[in-house]
């Protein structure tokens, strides 16, 4: 029987008014000692350290698995009898996928704080930019990079985010990698419109910046074939690993760290643009979460005591599928090099540093660099 | 930002999207709905970079009052009652919102509109917060509440419980079959835009009256997000209405959303809102008439009869047969006493019913108290181990008979009368009504009304939970869920809210009794014996009563 | 009872009275318009609107939902909210063809009934109905028709109106490979042939502002949904003051001159402006020239009191949004209908 009682006569208050009352139950924790008082974390997984993160807390075994706890298994299925969130959806095979933690630790409140504090600081650097008057003193030809250019560039971004990391979040056998990758989704949504509205701004304040030019840039210009390629040919790949693999370890190395790190981080500053590198930062600093992530995952793939070198085959096999489709997009965008006014870096130079990181992750993870990349 | 920046950014990142040139989008999902390139517009015009700020700010208020709850010693306050049913929610509420989540692809890959993905796939990062923040909301309850048993197993215990499966259909629904049948009119347009109502708006009510004022902070916080999903979901349902090839598919799925979603969320918040509030003040509503509120009259009269003029087929009949079981054939009274009669297989504690309960129930469900009243009388008689009697689970003074459980929707078949018996893929099944038999034989098929659904999910699983534990000794299966406390034998489940550990059952308290399947027996059974059972089966009830005469021989 | 008020929705200005006592959206939902909402609990926010004019009392609601300093700049929730004035509410979350027209649309197979050349490069098509589809649609509004032999569909707006049932008539730019009225010149689409019809859709219906007064801005086959708004203007018998601009290249261009003339002694107050692009268009004309947004900034002063309605190829709708725009009309007071202009969909409207 319960111990505390409020009769229904005793809820009338003196003024009549009729709402609940407060009772007290003194039902906080240590009122009472009894088997499990104390018990209190969530005991069914082993935590990364001593005391589980919150990370961890929120995110582990929230999607069930047949493997961990699930005891009537998937009561939905797919019309080919696959359920839940089959593994055979990527190639390679993990003896516990449940060991991949997200090294980023992302979590709701850790979504909101970092995008709301880019999204803050990208829309304070453009209101100063154009309260000193920086948008003027810009060159006619650096204008044309960056409303055609960084303009083409948030559209790989979006597909990256809405085509490929939105649905291979829907994908991975785990909560933790899903979770990771819509965190990825999230970001490169953001970034896309973070450039495309910085488009916007400065076709209002820059005299002359054609608003429009990013799409026919994108769309038509021979520069971008190359990465409008490889990036659709991500959005059409089954397999979300491979997606994840072939955008985080390939993509972002080769092509991406190579038009935002080794170009425009490089030579805005020089054309009088301190502007374009805060927005381009941003994303930068969340492609960079994405490869430490997909590193970790990857790393603990190759070396899985049971399926270790058959997934190091297959990655072979997909680096040496992508890294050429990377290789084509990175040297037809050369010509965006010659330009820019201020020629102090070349192209190779920059292909040069792109190529040696994307090698040097492959290498760490024992991936074979494919000939010729 | 002002709303007329706000519009014109908006359409400015619609520049974003392109059509593909070197390859045709890869079919991940497989739909058989067909839509046509439309120019629907997404009427909400979010932005992320108003979006990230706004929902940073939320947050901020979720957990300032989080804060607030621990430093006012809020848990002084809560109904244990109250409490205990949360770890049941609370256990299957992160799944279905992380589904929903999950689910967003599938819409998008569906949906040939740029416009409207953008829309879906701020939806996904709703989702992904929610469910998150309700974990966060769970652990503060595990490290405040008195008794954090129950909370501490919560994901197993949703993985393996009963109760965690039926729950699940609230969210593997959303991510599994054809993509438009599970992420718009399971999801959205029913789950969203009808029931999310008794449960992001009677749950926080009824917290607050039970002294818990954080759920309704954090669910409300949720609940916000909630019009950028319904509006997704109505731009979807208009863009299939254009279509007339969807007509019956948008039919076969309005019925199967519709009653899947009766019978799972009214038979789990029915129970929590009316046997786990201690607020008995006669002018609260009942659930049936909040039921009768929200869903009746917002949602069935002010949104899907509108959608009737163009196309959609309504299902009346079930709206209807809904109402019927909630408010004459004791729909949530019969599902809250299973819990109750189960009590030794759950990861929470039950308290009884007492007179101020009964006097409620019978104000508000008159004729309450000839079916139920006497049980529960019995209940608290039986929750006492002093007695040292069986659990009421087992006893045969219950006056109570274990019921069959419903393929389908996998709450038992409790309103006897109802319960329908057929052999499906060679095996004898039961079901608790006509709606949840048509959905396995009907609706979850690769043909519907003569034409081919080749993308129609099926059901799949290990249906029946006491399958898996068929002829185990119960305090066996209790050990093997985990559902024993910290001392090794106490158990997690307890029938009383008492905590005095002379009062709390053990394992040896249920050793002695065996799980058994009533499927497993009905499929034992020659075909004429199984026929004689199910008659006697359907005279039984209500309040789980066996039928009592014998069949008149002719 | 409470006292009563008159609410205003815009953009799409629908009006309609509630009671003190009751919430707008109850208000709303009586008269039978469904607004897009959710929980009807202060809750979900599906039902946020901004205040333009007027004042309302709100009932306890969720300041997740509505935040201190939302509500301050304005916006309420319709499911909470009293209106304890007349009102003028901006409706952000809704449908507009759901809201406006309520007519739900319909796949249907109509008949030619009648195919002749009004210029050189514009025909008139009239289809035939089923009597049994009970096709129903508004002035101004659209359907789509399916190219005969493909899946492609073409968007026409009538130019008929609703009172002559069972008939639709269109006005149709014949652009060179235009798959559709390629088959008008060709022959392959004769009279007594059957099309797959779809509709009505699209939004460009009147709007019922008595006070306002009208500007038509057309050219093309743009013409067609504003003959239709107009001749259900003269059997509405509306006296609402109104003039019709229309652009066209030549002399030999211009159509339908007979009834819009004869429309200027039907219609109280209404004028109709035929305006020539070409350089030199013959010593017969006697009327405006040069680009029809030209004209209009000469002949018409202050736009700020009329609601303006323009159908045409894009560059025209465009020049012309910029000159209203300029003369300070407001952006809700223009509607529109937008020509695609790629032979793939000649001309039609959307």
């Amino acid at each position: 029987m319960s111990t505390t009682e409020a009769k229904p006569e005793a809820t009338e208050t003196p003024e009549g008014r009729n709402v609940p009352r407060p009772v007290f139950t003194d039902a906080e924790a240590g009122a009472k000692e009894f088997p499990s008082s104390t018990s209190r974390k969530y005991s069914y997984f082993e935590p990364r350290k001593r005391k589980a993160s919150v990370y961890e807390d929120v995110t582990v075994d929230v999607q069930p698995d047949n493997d961990r706890h699930l005891l009537q298994g998937w009561i939905y299925a797919f019309a080919d009898g696959s359920s839940g969130y089959p593994k055979e959806w990527t190639g390679l095979k993990s003896s516990d996928w449940h060991k991949f933690l997200d090294p980023n630790e992302e979590w709701e409140q850790t979504i909101f704080r970092n995008a709301s504090s880019i999204v803050r600081q990208v829309q304070a650097s453009v209101a100063n930019a154009s309260a000193a008057g920086s948008f003027e003193t810009w060159a006619k030809s650096w204008t044309r990079v960056v409303e055609q250019h960084v303009g083409a560039w948030a559209h790989a971004e979006h597909g990256l985010g809405l085509y490929v990391y939105t649905p291979a979040q829907r994908d991975g056998p785990t909560n933790m990698i899903n979770n990771a990758l819509s965190v990825a989704a999230t970001h490169k949504l953001r970034f896309a419109q973070d450039l495309i509205l910085y488009n916007l701004d400065l076709t209002d304040k820059v005299d002359g910046f054609d608003g429009q030019a990013h799409m026919a840039t994108w769309q038509t210009d021979p520069v971008w074939a190359g990465v409008r390629e490889m990036v659709e040919n991500i959005t059409a790949t089954r397999d979300w690993a491979e997606q994840f693999f072939a955008t985080a370890l390939v993509f972002e190395p080769l092509v991406g760290e190579l038009f935002r790190s080794h170009f425009v981080m490089q030579v805005a500053a020089i054309h009088g643009d301190f502007v374009t590198p805060t927005v381009i930062g941003g994303g930068e600093a969340d492609a960079a979460r994405e490869q430490r992530g997909a590193r970790h995952l990857f790393e603990l793939l190759v070396k899985d005591e049971a399926h270790g070198p058959a997934n190091v085959a297959l990655l072979d096999e997909w680096a040496a599928k992508w890294a050429p489709q990377a290789e084509k997009a990175a040297r037809l965008l050369q010509p965006i090099w010659s330009q820019i006014p201020e020629k102090t870096l070349r192209f190779e130079d920059s292909y040069d540093r792109a190529q040696a990181r994307f090698s040097s992750q492959l290498s760490d993870l024992g991936i074979s660099t494919p000939e010729g990349a | 930002m002002s709303r007329a920046s706000i519009t014109k950014a908006h359409e400015k990142i619609q520049e974003l999207s392109w059509d593909p040139t070197f390859v045709t989008p890869v079919e991940k999902y497989a739909t058989d709905y067909t839509f046509e390139k439309a120019p629907k517009k997404d009427p909400l015009k979010q932005v992320l970079r108003s979006y990230f700020p706004m929902e940073e700010e939320k947050d901020n208020r979720v957990f300032g009052a989080m804060d607030g709850a621990i430093r006012g010693n809020m848990f002084r306050q809560v109904q244990e009652r109250w409490m205990e049913w949360q770890k049941l929610f609370l256990a299957i509420i992160p799944f279905p919102e992380i589904s929903a989540a999950r689910a967003m692809p599938l819409a998008i890959g569906a949906v040939p509109n740029p416009e409207l993905h953008n829309g879906l796939a701020i939806q996904m990062i709703d989702e992904v917060r929610h469910s998150t923040i309700q974990m966060n909301l769970k652990r503060l309850y595990m490290n405040h509440y008195i008794d954090p048993a129950g909370f501490d197993i919560t994901e197993k215990a949703f993985s393996n419980c009963y109760a965690g499966t039926i729950g699940r259909q609230f969210g593997e629904g959303f991510i599994t079959g054809d993509a438009i049948t599970a992420a718009n009119m399971y999801l959205t347009i029913v789950a969203e835009t009808a029931f999310t109502n008794v449960l992001f708006v009677a749950m926080p009510g009824e917290a607050a009256a039970n002294g818990d004022y954080l759920l309704p902070t954090v669910f409300h916080s949720v609940q916000s997000d909630e019009s950028r999903h319904i509006s997704n979901g109505y731009s979807i349902i208009l863009m299939a209405l254009a279509d007339e090839r969807n007509r019956e598919l948008l039919e076969r799925d309005l019925r199967y959303a519709w009653w899947n979603n009766h019978a799972v969320v009214d038979a789990a918040i029915g129970t929590f809102i009316e046997y786990g509030t201690k607020d008995r003040r006669k002018e609260r509503d009942s659930y049936a008439e909040m039921w009768r509120k929200w869903i009746y009259d917002d949602y069935y009269r002010s949104y899907l009869l509108p959608l009737e003029k163009y196309g959609l087929t309504i299902p009346h009949d079930l709206v209807e047969e809904s109402w019927n079981r909630i408010w004459n054939k004791g729909y949530v009274h019969e599902t809250a006493q299973f819990f109750s009669t189960g009590w030794p297989l759950n990861f929470w504690r039950i308290d009884g019913m007492d007179d101020t309960d009964f006097e409620w129930f019978e104000h508000k469900y008159p004729g309450w108290y000839d079916k139920y009243g006497v049980w529960w009388e019995r209940y608290t008689e039986m929750s006492k181990k002093a007695a040292g009697g069986a659990p009421i689970t087992f006893n045969a003074g219950a006056d109570y008979e274990y019921p069959h459980r419903c393929w389908s929707c996998m709450v038992p078949c409790l309103i006897r009368e109802d319960t329908v018996m057929d052999e499906v893929d060679g095996q004898v099944r039961t079901y608790c009504s006509e709606g949840c038999h048509w959905t396995d034989t009907v609706a979850f098929r690769p043909e519907y009304q003569g034409r081919a659904t080749p993308s129609m999910g099926r059901l799949t699983g290990k249906r029946e939970w006491e399958t898996m534990y068929d002829g185990v000794d119960l305090a066996e299966v209790v050990e093997d869920l985990g559902y024993v406390r910290d001392d090794g034998k106490t158990t997690i489940p307890q029938p009383h809210l008492d905590l005095d550990p002379d009062k709390m059952w053990t394992l040896d308290d249920l050793r002695g009794y065996t799980v058994g399947s009533p499927n497993v027996a009905l499929n034992g059974l020659s075909p004429e014996d199984r026929e004689t059972a199910m008659q006697k089966y359907r005279r039984g009830g209500p309040g789980g009563r066996p039928a009592r005469e014998p069949i008149a021989a002719d | 009872m409470g006292d009563k008020h008159t609410i205003r929705l815009q953009p799409v200005d629908i009006e309609f009275e509630v009671d003190e006592d009751e919430t707008i959206l109850d208000g709303a939902f009586r008269q039978g318009l469904m607004l897009m909402h959710g929980c009807k609990e202060g809750q979900c926010a599906a039902c946020k609107s901004f205040v333009l004019e007027g004042e309302v009392d709100m009932d306890k609601y969720s300041t997740f939902a509505l935040p201190d300093f939302e509500e301050e700049e304005g916006w309420t929730l319709l499911c909470k909210a009293h209106a304890v004035s007349d009102v003028d509410i901006e409706l952000v979350n809704y449908d507009e063809e759901v809201l406006r027209s309520g007519i739900p649309t319909k796949q249907v197979v109509a008949t030619v009934a009648e195919l002749e050349p009004l210029t050189s490069d514009i025909w008139r098509l009239a289809l035939d109905l089923d009597p049994a589809d009970g096709f129903e649609y508004k002035p101004g509004q659209y359907v789509d028709i399916t190219v005969p032999g493909t899946d492609d569909v073409r968007s026409f707006s009538m130019a008929s109106v609703p009172s002559t049932p069972n008939r639709l008539e269109f006005m149709i730019r014949h652009y060179p490979g235009g798959k559709f009225a390629g088959g008008f010149a060709d022959g392959t689409l004769q009279v007594g042939h059957e099309l797959d019809v779809k509709g009505p859709f699209g939004s460009f219906t009147l709007r019922d502002r008595p006070e306002r007064r009208l500007l038509f801005i057309g050219g093309g086959a743009g013409m067609a949904p504003i003959v239709s708004l107009l001749r259900a203007r003269r059997e509405a018998g509306c006296t609402r003051r109104s003039v019709f601009y229309y652009g066209a290249r030549g002399t030999a261009d211009l159509f339908q001159v007979d009834e819009l003339e004869g429309l200027q002694h039907q219609l109280a107050d209404f004028a109709f402006v035929p305006v020539l692009s070409d350089a030199d268009p013959g010593p017969d004309w006697t009327g405006e020239t040069g680009f029809v947004t030209d004209v209009v900034a000469r002949l018409e002063g202050d736009l700020r009191d009329v609601d303006a309605y323009l159908c045409g190829p894009p560059p025209m709708v465009d020049a012309a949004m910029e000159l209203l725009l300029a003369q300070g009309l407001a952006e809700d007071r223009i509607y529109f209908d937008k020509f695609t202009t790629s032979a793939e969909t000649e001309g039609s409207s959307l």
